[in-house]
């Protein structure tokens, strides 16, 4: 079962300082402060980066890389700001650029039968019914509309860090949160009781 | 689900619905591969500066007295190459005394003689 991290943007100003602690020894080549950040942020990571791939294993891929690339950006993160949000954002544009290439892979014609698009038999078996319809109809909301409901109502971040995130304004972030709730709660309609 | 979809806070429910969702399983493997895929650690300027220091004077060291060995051959052979030829052309000319071309001192007397030749 994956380590169940609270919501980033609670824990308050002894995590954030914590925090600050870390990321300077990270900055300054300590590899067990890195390792810590890694470890605290690894879930939210995954989660995101899933969010936008769908695929468990390209989502993997794209976290690693963007944890990787923190690390060789950290000299350019305002250590006056969260840590969270920067790293989430440098999450959420690697695993974009990673759909963006499996988007041109797939649409060459040697690559079109690699990994098509039938769920193995670990996949099939992994969710229940009501975790696969969300994860459809997660499918059908659009990139940036899933990513700003994942980030408030999974990871707890607010409408001004989501929108410090994604990069678009507050109001935009508010708009997509409520119509993906709407969306997904119709979706869902019939599997109510199971809430 | 509870709570209206205009509701400003976060929906616990569909909160916890979508984590399950989403959750790809246990961490802990995931951490350890980033760990293992981060690049060695770069060391120090100073460190590094101070091994080529090292490894450079070294290098300049065996350089200099290459060179100098070989500098101070070639500026010696090419003189007594000449000096021999120089004497040995002379000798063969007729153009010096052969005593010239003697490794020994001559003999007085022959010097003398060799100057009262008409």
């Amino acid at each position: 079962m994956a380590t169940e991290s609270p919501p980033q943007h609670q824990g308050g100003a002894a995590r954030t300082e914590n925090e600050a602690a870390l990321v300077a020894r990270a900055r300054s080549g300590d590899r067990a402060a890195f390792g810590a950040l890694v470890e605290r942020y690894a879930g939210s990571a995954r989660r995101i980066a899933r969010a936008v791939l769908g695929d468990p294993d390209d989502a993997d891929d794209a976290a690693q890389d963007a944890f990787l690339s923190a690390l060789v950006k950290l000299d350019q993160f305002d250590a006056r700001r969260p840590f969270g949000p920067w790293l989430l954002r440098i999450v959420a544009n690697a695993a974009a650029d990673r759909r963006r290439r499996r988007t041109v892979r797939r649409a060459e014609p040697l690559d079109s039968n690699v990994g098509g698009q039938t769920p193995g038999p670990e996949a099939a078996a992994e969710s229940g019914e009501l975790a696969e319809r969300l994860q459809a109809a997660l499918a059908e909301l659009p990139e940036r509309r899933r990513l700003a409901e994942v980030l408030f109502d999974v990871e707890g971040y607010g409408h001004a860090e989501i929108a410090d995130i994604l990069g678009i304004p507050e109001g935009t972030v508010r708009s997509d949160v409520f119509h993906a709730r709407r969306f997904l709660r119709e979706r869902l309609a019939n599997l109510k009781e199971e809430w | 689900m509870t709570e209206s979809p205009f509701t400003r806070g976060p929906d616990p429910a569909l909160g916890a619905a979508l984590r399950r969702a989403l959750d790809a399983g246990d961490d802990r493997p995931f951490v350890a591969r980033v760990l293992a895929a981060l690049p060695a650690p770069r060391p120090r300027t100073w460190e590094v500066l101070a091994a080529w220091a090292q490894r450079g004077l070294v290098a300049a060291a065996a350089a200099a007295l290459v060179a100098g060995l070989m500098l101070a051959r070639a500026g010696e052979r090419p003189a007594a190459v000449e000096l021999d030829e120089a004497f040995a052309a002379a000798v063969a000319a007729g153009g010096a005394p052969a005593e010239l071309a003697l490794n020994d001192p001559p003999d007085p007397s022959v010097a003398l003689a060799t100057s009262e030749r008409p």
